[in-house]
């Protein structure tokens, strides 16, 4: 017991001090840019059509992984609901007026603001993921709040349409030219919201499935499994 | 030593004192809500290192969704640790 505490102690002012000293050298932020950073830097708006690097990253350069990601997303999604199983008619108990009306004044504003972010993923920062959690967060208030009229088949059904969606493009790409997840439409300006071919289409299709899959791990922690 | 830096001292070192509370309290309830609060500040130190992806992120799953999975298990479980 005395031993873990001097070990703790040891570990956090080691920690402090690697922190304290990368901070006193100033690492400096965009310079010194390595091989492959140059590359994006140059060629990102040239080859996918949008500017943003990250977005670029995650849904055309690295689109595949992305489709990895999201499986993995899906399987821990399935485990929580194997788990705990969501049971109908359960007795919802019912807000107090107050949590109930800011939840009626917030929850519209969250939605707004994670579709903004997922619509405009290409161009400004965030994108899918970001927004699915943004949107997952409204609807968890929502639950706090006004979960008898929740319904879950819908986030279900949501969540396997954007994923088979998903999928589908990708297959598209092969037809059209040749490699998963070809880039097959037109590229358009740079800067426009209509712009980058399937790059916004994917990330709205991966955001409407991270925030259905989110969505449904909240409520099944929250409201699965047998009553207390 | 800049005003910025000074920041990111204090808000790295409320970071540290949070994380020990985290772990040495007994009560649940405040050990969730202070590591919520850990996520939060490290989305701050995000936006300062221009990663405002990961800010966005880190504030929505880390602050919000993981603090509410966390809150919920424990009201299954109970609230205190027990040796």
């Amino acid at each position: 017991m005395r031993l873990k505490y001097i070990l703790a102690w040891i570990f956090v002012i080691l920690f402090v001090g690697v922190v304290a000293y990368s901070l006193q050298t100033e690492v400096p932020f965009g310079h010194d840019l390595t091989k492959l950073a140059k590359y994006y830097v140059d060629n990102t708006a040239r080859e996918t059509g949008i500017p943003n690097f990250v977005t670029a990253i995650v849904v055309s350069y690295r689109g595949f992984d992305t489709l990895g990601e999201v499986t993995v997303l899906l399987l821990a999604t399935l485990g929580v609901i194997g788990i705990l199983p969501w049971e109908k008619h359960k007795k919802v108990k019912k807000a107090h007026p107050v949590l109930l009306w800011g939840i009626r004044i917030v929850f519209p504003i969250i939605l707004l603001v994670g579709v903004y972010i997922v619509i405009h993923g290409h161009l400004t920062p965030g994108g899918g993921f970001q927004a699915g959690a943004v949107v997952a967060s409204a609807f968890l208030l929502y639950m706090v709040s006004l979960s008898a009229h929740l319904d879950l088949e819908s986030f279900a059904f949501t969540e396997s349409i954007a994923g088979a969606g998903f999928a589908l493009i990708g297959v598209a790409g092969i037809f059209a030219g040749g490699a998963f997840l070809y880039n097959f439409l037109p590229k358009g300006n740079l800067f426009d919201l209509f712009s980058g071919g399937i790059i916004p289409i994917v990330y709205i299709l991966i955001g409407l499935k991270v925030s259905s899959e989110l969505t449904e791990v909240v409520s099944h922690m929250m409201k699965g499994g047998a009553e207390q | 030593m800049t005003i910025v830096n000074l920041l990111i001292y204090v808000l790295m070192g409320l970071m540290i004192v949070m994380a020990i509370i985290a772990a040495e309290t007994k009560n649940l309830l405040s050990a969730a809500i202070f590591s919520g609060f850990i996520s939060l500040v490290v989305s701050m130190l995000f936006v300062y290192l221009q990663a405002p992806d990961v800010a966005m992120a880190e504030a929505a799953i880390g602050a919000a969704l993981s603090l509410a999975i966390i809150l919920f298990a424990i009201k299954r479980t109970g609230e205190v640790e027990e040796k």
